[in-house]
């Protein structure tokens, strides 16, 4: 058992991260039909900013609000400027408008940045739950932790009990005819890029923190992202949640175990793989408009 | 003919057909009924992609409930969808071989005798290099019957196949539809609301309300009922049935 | 204008016109290719060829089934791989081994995209980016073959060993040709079914689903046959770059690359097998360029980014769409007159250059013929790129020239010369082929940048001077060819 525990915490904590992730690209897909392949490039780019303006000396605080700022910022700006261009192409081909806006984002901060070895430092990592004179858990990742539970009720209760929640419900219902309703797409579309770039910074920092710091591996962990979300079937928060602690869970465990420890990286794969034939089980059946199968 | 037994198809809360037991066996069958009464959610079943609670439904003696959607073309159910669905980089040509090579034909010449037979019965015989995407409105509910009609079909049902047509366009529907029975000896279940339409084209016409059956008849005998007047044609004493 | 020359009713080409331009075209690069290229760049475009194989199976899944698979390069490193243990291991044939590793490929695509295939186009994305980063993941730690015993195949300790190319395509040049006639092959396959009954299925199913299924067709089988099809290929592919270099290296497959293929293939056209020669050109050669000339690589995946942003929201024809949707309507005379025109012109100053010492037989040619090309397809460059910022602004700037250059014309006729409506645009043409066609050329043909501007603007030059000197005497020429072949081109397909 002894063993098992810095894993278990590590894996909770990286879990969280990810489950975090993944509420925001499902709480951005249900209101705006678009799964954000740049969500990992923003968060980079977001604790790369940070990283930046603690090294030129600035205070800490300053680097969490620019980085989380940028992200939210460029979240903004494709929602208001690129995704109204698109939003009469299917789904599919909206998911890849943001796949180019993550690499254009990714090659400009590992342009402007590089390879070279960082660390992103939080002022919780210094302090941690103690037990036996051992350190347990650290503060960061405990605020992550926190933070994970607390952002995922925020957004349910956001969906669930506000008029932006329900607007942004009626929206993935039916676009035209919530536009038709009176809805007014895009400011509730906006909302949702402006949600999804706060929580994209939000975790960019955070796996800044504790995976790497280099902009490409930051980008790509948008992968665990969306394996999450693909667990949630791309709708249910609690079951995103639950794949994201499952994902982060995994990849560290893996390395409890020597044959398997150094392929810890594709459990994004297997998780979402085996969620995936799981609800094949439902069958198929015809979309709404009775234009695909679904 | 179509046979439907006690069909029951829930989507959550909402019953879409309740209960519904009918038997149509003429040449060509209407259907009409408010929006919402589960018209096309019926065609759905017919075709395979909604399965219902309970409930059965057979086609020529055949009970259809446990065949794959894409076997049923195969066995000689066709439709055609209320938004159309022509391939738009294909030309109208290609459009209907495309529904001859996946039916059972002994050689290809045969097949493609079929398809010139289809397009020219429909009218479009100047129109077959014309690619789907410049095609008209009314050419492409054309060529949607077109395909319905490629190898041996024994129910063709259209969902709304006069949409958006001008009064000349109708007119050139009617002779068309009317005219399939004798085409290919399919049985033509239509569903439009257009009552002229129904009217010059089915013997017999059945009325959904809320998913319920609400009278199946003559069509000049159901559309005078007054029930069906409420419930579809709505409340004014003078209505204009073509005669 | 456009939209009558839309309304033209031309009948589909039969299967083996339309797959003839390709096998001409790639034979045509397999046997000209030697003579023209260094070593350096013929090894390069063998390179080019590979990618071009595994972006045509991109471009067929999503061009003609609208599904996006981000691991058909992940599927070119599990090709590579079984290709390399089976010769290592069993000393099979290179060919044997090349196909027995498409068909792992095939079958490992299948069953990781088959769960998907049942779902959401979206799904399929996604999983297809996991399958990626696995077979990353798996690549970084197993390594690929080189000799070793074992499973892995990993040499531990001691010299690695590389494979043997084909003994008919051991030199070079040799595996040059052998790999642009498998690219020829599998285009051509390709191209086949789509002239035939898969892919007037496809069409269906790419329209809608529900009226596809409706008509008979089985869309999953269909799906899964495209998937398998293209992970064939793809695997193919992966065995041909193995053999290109005799070893493959474990961080030769990322998940970038994936990403980088599907969005250059989508740049380079979905719709057209051109375009994904050009995708292959751009993954390949055009870092290759870049890197001589100093431009840092990220920079480059960032205007690729942005570029495919653009692609998608103008509609996805890429590159190849606009070009093809130029030659599809013109008249047969023009054709044969701009054949006859290029020649006389890339000859002519090809073998003046020669002798001048300037620059080789065949660069010259090449770039004469770029730039007479690049005049052709891009008739106002700059509003071309300016298309990347919006229509609005595009037509905008356009006008803004149009009525400059009027005021031009009008001074120039005051004067008594020819008034050219749309004198700023040529000029600015000029500059911009010039410049860009000559940075190019001077890259890839081993020619001065001057030397390369000088022929440029001479091609140019010629080409207007025999336009305006030989055209009134060739319009009766013209004229009878035009009665002969009434249609537009595209229709003698």
């Amino acid at each position: 058992m002894d063993q098992f525990l810095p894993f278990l915490v590590v894996g909770v904590s990286v879990g969280a991260v990810y489950a975090l992730s993944g509420v925001g690209l499902v709480v951005l897909y249900r209101a705006s039909g678009v799964v954000n392949f740049s969500y990992g490039a923003l968060g980079g780019l977001a604790a790369m900013l940070c990283w930046q303006i603690i090294d030129l000396e600035y205070a800490d605080w300053l680097g969490w609000v620019v980085g989380i700022g940028a992200a939210t910022l460029l979240s903004w700006a494709y929602g208001r400027f690129i995704a109204p261009s698109l939003t009469h192409q299917d789904k599919v081909v909206r998911a890849m408008a943001t796949l180019g806006f993550a690499l254009l984002i990714m090659g400009i901060s590992q342009w402007y940045w590089g390879d070279e070895p960082r660390r992103l430092v939080l002022p919780t990592d210094s302090g941690g739950l103690e037990f036996d004179g051992r350190r347990l858990i650290s503060y960061t990742r405990l605020l992550a932790l926190g933070l994970a539970a607390s952002l995922t009720l925020a957004m349910l209760w956001l969906l669930a009990k506000t008029p932006l929640g329900l607007r942004m419900r009626a929206l993935q219902s039916n676009r035209v005819l919530s536009a038709l309703l009176g809805v007014r797409v895009k400011r509730v579309d906006t909302w949702a890029w402006v949600i999804a770039g706060v929580f994209a910074g939000i975790t960019g920092l955070f796996m800044g923190n504790m995976v790497r710091l280099n902009p490409i591996v930051l980008t790509f962990l948008v992968i665990p992202a969306m394996a999450a979300a693909v667990v949630g079937r791309l709708m249910s928060l609690p079951a995103t949640v639950l794949g994201g602690l499952l994902i982060g869970v995994t990849e560290t465990l893996t390395a409890l175990v020597p044959e398997i420890s150094r392929y810890g990286s594709a459990a994004a794969f297997l998780v979402a793989i085996l969620a995936i034939l799981w609800q094949q089980r439902q069958g198929i059946g015809l979309s709404r408009d009775n234009s695909h199968l679904d | 003919m179509i046979r439907i037994e006690n069909l029951t198809v829930q989507f959550g809360g909402v019953k879409p057909i309740d209960g519904l037991s009918v038997t149509l066996d003429k040449a060509i069958v209407g259907l009409i009924g408010p929006n919402g009464a589960g018209k096309t959610t019926l065609l759905n079943v017919l075709s395979g992609f909604v399965t219902p609670v309970s409930g059965s439904v057979a086609v020529n003696g055949v009970v259809i409930s446990d065949i794959a959607p894409h076997k049923r073309a195969h066995m000689g159910l066709r439709r055609t969808f209320q938004t159309d669905q022509i391939a738009d980089d294909l030309t109208l040509w290609e459009n209907v071989q495309a529904i001859a090579d996946h039916a059972a034909y002994s050689t290809q010449a045969e097949a493609l005798k079929d398809v010139q037979r289809a397009i020219d019965y429909v009218g479009l015989g100047k129109r077959i290099h014309r690619k789907g995407s410049n095609l008209t409105t009314g050419e492409r509910h054309l060529t949607e019957i077109a395909k319905a009609l490629i190898g041996k079909p024994q129910l063709v049902m259209l969902d709304e196949p006069g949409a958006g047509m001008s009064e000349s366009e109708t007119q050139h529907l009617e002779s068309v539809i009317r005219g399939i029975p004798a085409y290919c000896g399919a049985q033509v279940f239509l569903i439009d609301h257009d009552v002229a339409l129904i009217v010059a084209c089915c013997e017999e016409t059945m009325v959904l309300d809320f998913g319920k059956l609400l009278a199946l008849g003559p069509t000049k005998d159901v559309l005078e009922q007054p029930e069906v007047r409420r419930a579809y044609l709505g409340d004014f004493e003078a209505t204009e049935i073509a005669a | 204008m456009a939209r009558d020359k839309e309304k033209m009713d031309i009948p589909p080409g039969k299967p083996l016109r339309r797959v003839m331009p390709i096998v001409v075209t790639l034979g045509l690069a397999a046997v000209l290719g030697p003579w023209l290229f260094s070593a350096y760049w013929l090894n390069t475009f063998t390179t080019v060829a590979c990618l071009a194989l595994v972006a045509g199976t991109v471009a067929l899944l999503f061009g003609q089934l609208g599904m996006v698979s981000l691991a058909q390069f992940a599927l070119a490193g599990v090709g590579g791989w079984v290709c390399l243990r089976l010769i290592h291991g069993f000393a099979l044939p290179f060919e044997i081994a090349l196909l027995a590793g498409a068909l792992v490929a095939a079958v490992f695509g299948l069953l990781v995209g088959l769960p998907a295939l049942r779902m959401r186009g979206l799904y399929l994305a996604l999983l297809t980016l996991m399958v990626a980063a696995a077979v990353q993941v798996v690549v970084d730690v197993v390594g690929f073959p080189d000799g070793g015993a074992g499973f892995t195949g990993k040499i531990v300790a001691g010299q690695r060993v590389l494979i043997q190319r084909p003994w008919i395509a051991s030199s070079d040049t040799a595996y040059y040709r052998y790999v642009v006639l498998w690219l020829a092959f599998g285009l051509g396959l390709i191209e086949w079914q789509r002239a035939t009954m898969p892919g007037r299925a496809w069409a269906l199913i790419r329209k809608s689903e529900a009226a596809a299924t409706a008509a008979g067709v089985s869309v999953l089988r269909y799906k899964a046959w495209a998937f398998t099809f293209g992970g064939f290929l793809a695997g193919l592919s992966g065995g041909l770059i193995a053999g290109l270099n005799g070893q493959l290296d474990n961080t030769g497959f990322p998940v970038s690359q994936s990403i980088l293929l599907y969005a250059l293939t989508v740049v380079g056209g979905v719709y057209n097998w051109v375009g994904v020669i050009f995708a292959g050109l751009l993954v390949r050669a055009l870092p290759a360029l870049l890197n001589d000339h100093g431009v840092d690589g990220n920079l480059a995946n960032a205007f690729y980014g942005f570029a495919l942003l653009v692609s998608l929201i103008q509609g996805r024809k890429g590159l190849a769409g606009q070009l093809a949707d130029f030659y599809k309507f013109v008249r047969m005379s023009r054709i044969l007159e701009g054949l006859a025109t290029w020649g006389v012109i890339s000859i002519g100053l090809g073998l003046l250059f020669t002798v001048l010492g300037q620059a080789g037989f065949a660069g010259a040619f090449f770039i004469s013929l770029i730039a007479l090309l690049f005049r052709l397809v891009i008739p106002g460059v700059c509003w071309l790129l300016l298309g990347f910022f919006g229509k609005r602004l595009q037509d905008r700037t356009e006008d803004m020239e149009a009525a400059l250059s009027l005021r031009l014309a009008q001074v120039f006729e005051r004067q008594g010369w020819v008034p050219d409506h749309r004198f700023i645009k040529r000029v600015l043409n000029w500059l911009f082929i010039g410049l860009f066609v000559a940075w190019v050329a001077s890259g890839v043909f081993d020619v001065p940048f001057v030397t390369a501007l000088a022929l440029i603007w001479l091609s140019l030059a010629a080409k207007v001077g025999l336009e305006v000197a030989a055209y009134p005497h060739l319009l009766s020429l013209r004229q009878r060819i035009d009665k002969r072949f009434p249609k537009p081109f595209a229709s003698y397909r």
